[in-house]
């Protein structure tokens, strides 16, 4: 059973990533991103790790693609404008059986090996005491990407 | 039973695709979510081997990355009015 989900989700990574590269209007391919996202959060659900899938879906699926999806909107001027045809209720009918399909597969899945799944305080015990100088040294290239792109936009403000 | 030769094989191909589009498309943002694309494939190579100091540092660069990048557009967008990458020649001499 978890192999099948496996390779089903690979599977749907692989054609996710292939139509990302070949679109040729930029919107869709951030879409597709998207989906590639998805898939890979829930392999690595599968694989046990968790706490890693729940945020991969929350910030890359729920944060950045919204706003590369907004920046895009706000900012990029595509020649052709997208036109809306009969063909999305088919788009729309696929990935509504294909997210169907998951929530099956899901929910009779069960898992052979018990997999150690911290609570957030353990979690964050092992991320401030024994990786304390990998969490430090995160924290601070956020800041500097942060930083970065502040510098950035100013510098496009000047003028 | 998932075995670790499937995921090693998986992460493989994702790399390669990835890097086949960052190759041959031209355009800025497609070469930035195919970064992404090659960054998520890394970290599933390192869960294999359950390296859970590189998966932290690979996943918040692959953020970070996303913020410079963004940033990166819209500078790029304003400034030069063009996001192929052929037209970026500000550092060459």
């Amino acid at each position: 059973m978890d192999l099948i989900l496996f390779y089903v989700l690979s599977i749907f990574s692989i054609i996710s990533l292939i139509l990302m590269i070949n679109q040729k209007k930029i919107i869709y391919s951030v879409i597709y991103l998207a989906f590639f996202f998805t898939s890979i959060a829930s392999i690595f659900a599968l694989l046990g790790a968790i706490y890693l899938a729940i945020f991969h879906f929350l910030i890359f699926v729920g944060g950045i693609v919204v706003i590369i999806l907004m920046t895009i909107m706000v900012s990029y001027n595509e020649k052709e404008e997208i036109i809306l045809k009969n063909k999305n209720l088919l788009k729309f009918l696929s990935v509504a059986t294909f997210i169907f399909i998951l929530t099956i597969l899901f929910s009779n899945l069960k898992i052979e090996n018990q997999i150690f799944i911290p609570t957030i305080n353990q979690l964050s015990k092992i991320l401030f005491e024994e990786y304390s100088l990998v969490t430090i040294s995160a924290i601070t290239i956020l800041l500097i990407s942060l930083i970065a792109s502040l510098e950035y936009l100013k510098r496009n403000d000047r003028k | 039973m998932i075995e670790s030769s499937n995921v090693l094989f998986l992460s493989l191909i994702l790399f390669a695709i990835a890097s086949y589009g960052i190759f041959t498309r031209k355009n800025f943002l497609i070469i930035f979510f195919c970064l992404e694309a090659i960054l998520s494939s890394v970290i599933l190579n390192f869960l294999v081997f359950s390296e859970a100091k590189f998966i932290i540092i690979v996943w918040l660069l692959s953020i970070a990355e996303t913020i410079i990048a963004l940033a990166l557009f819209l500078y790029l967008l304003k400034e030069e009015g063009v996001i192929n990458s052929d037209f970026f020649n500000k550092l060459k001499w």
